[in-house]
């Protein structure tokens, strides 16, 4: 199969995300839970009733480390929660979304940016006989 | 699957009825959730739910800690039945 040699803009609206698998595994594979929500973004509701958002980075017996995000999924500050404050823990399904729409963003301007050098060489390769004829 | 399960049981004999059965959890704050019990280990559990918005339902697991919970009910399975009966 041949990839086309124009790119295409993705269009975001028909994506659907529900189909990728990443919320929803198999548990049973996972020694303890908390495996599955690590290196994912979540939410995650403590008891005073605040509600921390980031990207869980390690697991430890009785604490969690997260990193606070901004817009541009990029980690902040790191935090470190206990156990014993967390009431509930789950997946953020918009910034797994945002993320898959920021891969899809890069690997698309990487093409355009492949074909505009395939145009430059095209150009170069046929220039002399343009200026040729210009001239 | 099934030795974990086994384990679970003998650890926490008070879960293994709910285990794979529609629940409703009560938790500190007031706030309700519905949905399956997954997986059961000795600080906390999963439950297979709605993660996202009504109009958008996403099929994820939420955790939960069980020192945080206040109760756990079984909804009644067959209420279709049951609000026939009451017509």
């Amino acid at each position: 199969m041949r990839r086309p040699s124009k790119p295409f803009k993705p269009d975001y609206d028909k994506i659907k995300y529900d189909k990728r698998n990443i919320y929803k595994k198999s548990l049973s594979s996972t020694n303890s839970i908390w495996e599955y929500f690590e290196r994912s973004y979540c939410l995650i509701y403590l008891k005073n009733g605040d509600v921390k958002r980031g990207y869980l980075h390690k697991i430890f017996p009785a604490s969690v480390h997260i990193g606070i995000i901004d817009e541009n999924l990029q980690v902040l500050e790191n935090i470190e929660i206990e156990k014993q404050d967390i009431v509930s823990v789950q997946h953020d399904v918009e910034l797994t979304k945002q993320k898959i729409y920021l891969g899809q963003l890069r690997s698309y301007k990487k093409r355009v940016q492949a074909m505009k050098k395939r145009k430059k060489h095209h150009k170069r390769n046929q220039s002399p006989n343009n200026s040729k004829n210009n001239e | 699957m099934a030795k974990t399960k086994s384990k679970v049981i003998k650890d926490f004999p008070a879960y293994e009825e709910f285990i794979n059965k529609k629940v409703i959890i009560e938790t500190i704050d007031g706030k309700i959730k519905i949905g399956v019990l997954k997986h059961i280990e000795k600080f906390e559990f999963v439950i297979d739910t709605n993660i996202y918005t009504k109009e958008e339902p996403v099929k994820g697991y939420m955790l939960f800690m069980k020192h945080a919970v206040k109760s756990i009910r079984q909804t009644p399975e067959d209420t279709t039945v049951k609000q026939s009966k009451g017509e």
